[in-house]
């Protein structure tokens, strides 16, 4: 399918929801430089605390780095991270981030319709354009997780 | 708009890392010129010429910066500019994907060591 092309400015495009935010990458390459140095290692000390009682599982450390979306889409974002994440085998740890991007991008479209794109990893670097209101970079311990969302045209 | 979902093959991406580990080929002393990035196609939905642009671009931007994310930068902003928004890329040498693209407009690639996820969405 061909596009029709606006005015030539991305942001003046008919019906146009989409906008770079240079602000926002700019942020994004400190992540990139954290993420380049980090290494997919062991546990990460917990920050919260549960309810007494042994045998309870800690909870991963969600940090966002960067984002364009709200509050309860990113909750959602963190919650599905961690149980996939956690579900994942843990001897010897190994990350899977195809099934991990695939389960978050299957959750956004289905809740909150197409599109969603969903980048996983411990090292890598990315620039996009994404729709308003719909962009999260954030990391889950040593992972790092790039979730945003593009305008389907009818 | 035909829309498909297309997945970034992480295990090609842990296949290829493996693979250079083992066939690392020292970088020689010579002049930049010397210096030819390699580059593997791994999956596409794009045609050959769009193909070889990209691979293109992608040496340049290689040249030009070192951080994965201005690589990125640069091949997305060639991409909006000569063949229309809205383009997305990542860069990187370990990450995983899943991402709906628009059709024909989809290319993974190795350039060296890193890989490279071009496509087109919105």
């Amino acid at each position: 399918m061909r596009e029709q092309q606006g005015s030539g400015d991305v942001a003046g495009r008919r019906g146009g929801v989409i906008r770079s935010l240079l602000g926002v990458e700019r942020r994004l390459a400190e992540g990139d430089a954290e993420g380049a140095v980090g290494v997919s290692s062991g546990k990460q000390p917990a920050t919260e605390g549960g309810g007494g009682g042994g045998g309870e599982e800690r909870k991963a450390v969600v940090r966002v780095v960067a984002a364009d979306m709200p509050p309860a889409l990113q909750r959602r974002a963190f919650r599905c991270a961690r149980d996939e994440l956690a579900a994942m085998p843990h001897f010897p740890r190994r990350l899977e981030p195809k099934r991990l991007a695939l389960a978050l991008k299957k959750e956004f479209d289905a809740a909150y319709g197409p599109a969603w794109h969903c980048i996983v990893g411990t090292s890598f670097g990315s620039y996009v354009t994404h729709a308003r209101g719909g962009f999260l970079y954030f990391s889950v311990d040593k992972v790092y997780i790039l979730l945003f969302r593009t305008a389907v045209e009818p | 708009m035909s829309d498909e979902a297309r997945r970034g093959p992480a295990g090609a991406a842990q296949a290829m890392l493996r693979a250079s580990s083992e066939d690392r080929k020292p970088v020689g002393a010579g002049s930049p010129a010397a210096v030819a990035h390699k580059i593997q196609l791994k999956s596409a939905d794009m045609k050959e010429e769009m193909r070889q642009d990209a691979f293109e671009i992608a040496r340049i931007a290689f040249d030009k910066h070192s951080m994965e994310k201005d690589i990125a930068e640069y091949i997305k902003k060639e991409f909006d500019k000569n063949h229309g928004p809205t383009w997305h890329c990542i860069v990187g040498r370990n990450f995983g994907s899943y991402v709906t693209h628009e059709t024909n407009y989809f290319v993974y690639f190795y350039i060296d060591s890193k890989a490279v996820l071009l496509f087109k969405s919105g």
